[in-house]
């Protein structure tokens, strides 16, 4: 049986066999598909992750990752979620003005309903009101998981931009959610850049 | 703000896994993408394509019968066994057949795009850092059109090396038109035409999956590539043509697909015969080895050029007058290019040199063809008269 291969060695690989590329499917299929599916619904989950995953592949040749490639893949679907920003939009407004979540698959059915409790509508309507940019940063650190630096990777810009993104994401939350629910703290200020 | 964030980490935290459906048509469309790339080929030229891994091809068609979607560890080890791809490929004439740009690899699948004069002197340099695709001159034989590692764009640079400029980034196959006016390539699965001046550009398809091997027809009008095909395995693709002002989208191998099993391998680039009236292409058929097929523009008349003997072929060049396909094939047990009458008769081994041959490129007066090939025991690119004498080399790749 072979040894487990890294994700840059099944990279490297799939540049002349091609086909190695498809143990970057098994490996990272499902944490994509979890991240876009929390970002924009089960419907548009489906098929971006598909087509993350199929331009990933084409674009192999340029992926500079050192160890694991799922900020790569992370960068690839955000990316493409840029182009249905309408819709992700549109879901998230929906969620806050109603509260129920007709976009996402729930493990349990009312969950929709109690998930993230009572800021389940502020934090949709939030993510609603926020730049793009910044949600796609506060997002791929929140949900992804990534640090700052595979964030300035992913997206392609300076590490001090993922941090000015981060900040005013936050800032943004923080007004929605204190508005709201007029039980949210008020940050102290200076105290959320951290990384 | 962790407490911010904690409450982001819970958004939808409670999703439900991917359905087993939304897995398969992902991976699906994953493995065609994958087939459009097949065994290790590293060159993919636009009219003709190395013959690398040729045994491997007539083993992996055999093993292709037994159905099974995706690609197993047996297959795996085929392909890792097959010769390892050619260091010098691709060559391909300027149109006034003074020049030929060519291909030499530099590591796994990085190029130098390199030009030598016709009568082999002065070799050079472009371009480092060049992907496997042959480039594409202009017609006016100043400019060359190639893909570059570099973000994954579609370059011009000129004959002399000066000038390089990006078209478009993430972008493939760059094509230029006959008249020298457009451009041709790829872009997020589409096709994409700009202007050779780079006044303007625009859409010419929707995004279909696995698209590759662009060509132009002879008078400008039409462009044919491939796309891959659904449900018949990895490696499986249909000829596509379309007007170059967009309609007229049409598929030409639908047909072929009926009747044939699992494991349709891949087509090979399109070469539109000199008249615009027909396209050749070399097919992978399970059991039958892989021959040359020819299909009118309009769909009709596809025929099996090569049904025997069965093997592997492929790389089919048209003659400048239309009357002769050049071809390259491993039935006489190693890979060699061969000619034959634009019917499929008179087949005739031109090389026949038990090295590796291929990638045959004629020049555009008829008389003479460039390939490739190991007989020196380092590849190079070598020309021939038509009748397969004078073999000479020209360049030669030096690491």
């Amino acid at each position: 049986m072979e040894p487990v291969r890294s994700d840059v060695d099944c990279v490297a690989r799939s540049l002349s066999e091609p086909s190695a590329f498809e143990l970057i499917f098994d490996r990272h299929y499902g944490s994509v598909h979890r991240y876009l599916h929390r970002r924009a619904g089960r419907d548009l989950a489906d098929e971006l992750a598909a087509e993350t995953f199929a331009l990933a592949f084409e674009r192999r040749t340029s992926c500079r990752a050192t160890s694991t490639v799922l900020p790569w893949l992370y960068g690839i679907a955000t990316n493409l979620l840029r182009h249905r920003r309408r819709a992700e939009i549109r879901q998230l407004r929906a969620y806050a003005r109603t509260g129920v979540d007709r976009w996402a698959a729930y493990e349990d059915e009312t969950a929709g309903r109690v998930d993230g409790s009572a800021y389940d509508r502020p934090l949709a309507r939030a993510l609603a009101t926020m730049r793009p940019r910044e949600r796609d940063a506060l997002l791929l650190y929140a949900l992804a998981d990534l640090s700052y630096e595979e964030i300035a990777c992913a997206l392609e810009v300076p590490v001090g931009t993922v941090r000015t993104w981060l900040h005013r994401a936050r800032r943004t939350a923080q007004r929605e959610l204190t508005t709201e629910t007029d039980v949210f703290p008020l940050a102290t200020s200076g105290a959320d850049l951290h990384g | 703000m962790d407490k911010l964030d904690d409450l982001f980490r819970g958004f939808r935290s409670g999703v439900t896994a991917p359905s087993e459906d939304a897995v398969s048509a992902a991976r699906e469309l994953l493995l065609r993408g994958i087939g459009s790339f097949d065994h290790p080929r590293p060159s993919r030229p636009r009219r003709r394509r190395a013959f690398v891994a040729v045994a491997a091809a007539i083993l992996v068609g055999g093993l292709l019968v037994t159905p099974a979607v995706g690609i197993g560890g047996r297959l795996l080890a085929l392909i890792e066994s097959a010769p390892g791809p050619p260091d010098v490929q691709a060559p391909v004439w300027s149109s006034g057949g003074r020049q030929i740009a060519f291909l030499s690899r530099r590591g796994e699948s990085n190029f130098d795009l390199d030009v030598v004069n016709a009568d082999g002197s002065g070799q050079r340099t472009l371009i480092h850092g060049a992907t496997r695709e042959p480039p594409s001159w202009s017609p006016d034989g100043l400019k060359i059109a190639f893909e570059s590692l570099r973000d994954n764009g579609v370059y011009t640079v000129n004959a002399d090396g000066s000038g390089r400029q990006r078209l478009a980034r993430d972008s493939k196959d760059p094509a230029w038109s006959p008249d020298g006016r457009t451009i041709a390539f790829f872009s997020g699965a589409k096709i994409y035409l700009r202007n050779a001046d780079g006044s303007e550009h625009r859409t010419l398809t929707r995004p279909q999956a696995g698209v590759r091997d662009l060509a132009w027809s002879p008078d400008g009008r039409k462009l044919a590539f491939l796309q891959g095909k659904g449900g018949c395995g990895p490696s499986c693709h249909d000829l596509y043509v379309v007007n170059s002002d967009g309609s007229g989208l049409r598929n030409l191998t639908a047909k072929l697909a009926v009747g044939i099993r699992l494991g349709l391998g891949p087509a090979s680039d399109p070469a539109w015969s000199p008249d615009g009236q027909m396209i050749a292409f070399a097919r992978l058929n399970p059991g039958l080895g892989e021959p040359i097929y020819v299909v009118k523009a309009d769909g009709s008349r596809l025929r099996n050029l090569t049904p025997k003997p069965v093997g592997a072929y492929a790389d089919p060049a048209w003659s400048p007058d239309g009357r002769k396909i050049a071809f390259v094939s491993d039935r006489d047990g190693n890979s060699e290019v061969f000619v034959m009458n634009a019917n499929g008769k008179g087949q005739r081994n031109l090389t026949r040199n038990p090295a590796f041959d291929a990638d045959p490129a004629w020049s555009p007066d008829g008389r003479k063809i460039a390939f490739a090939s190991k007989r020196d025991g380092k590849y190079g690119i070598y020309v021939m008269n038509a009748d397969g004498s004078g073999q000479r080399r020209l360049a030669q790749h030096s690491p």
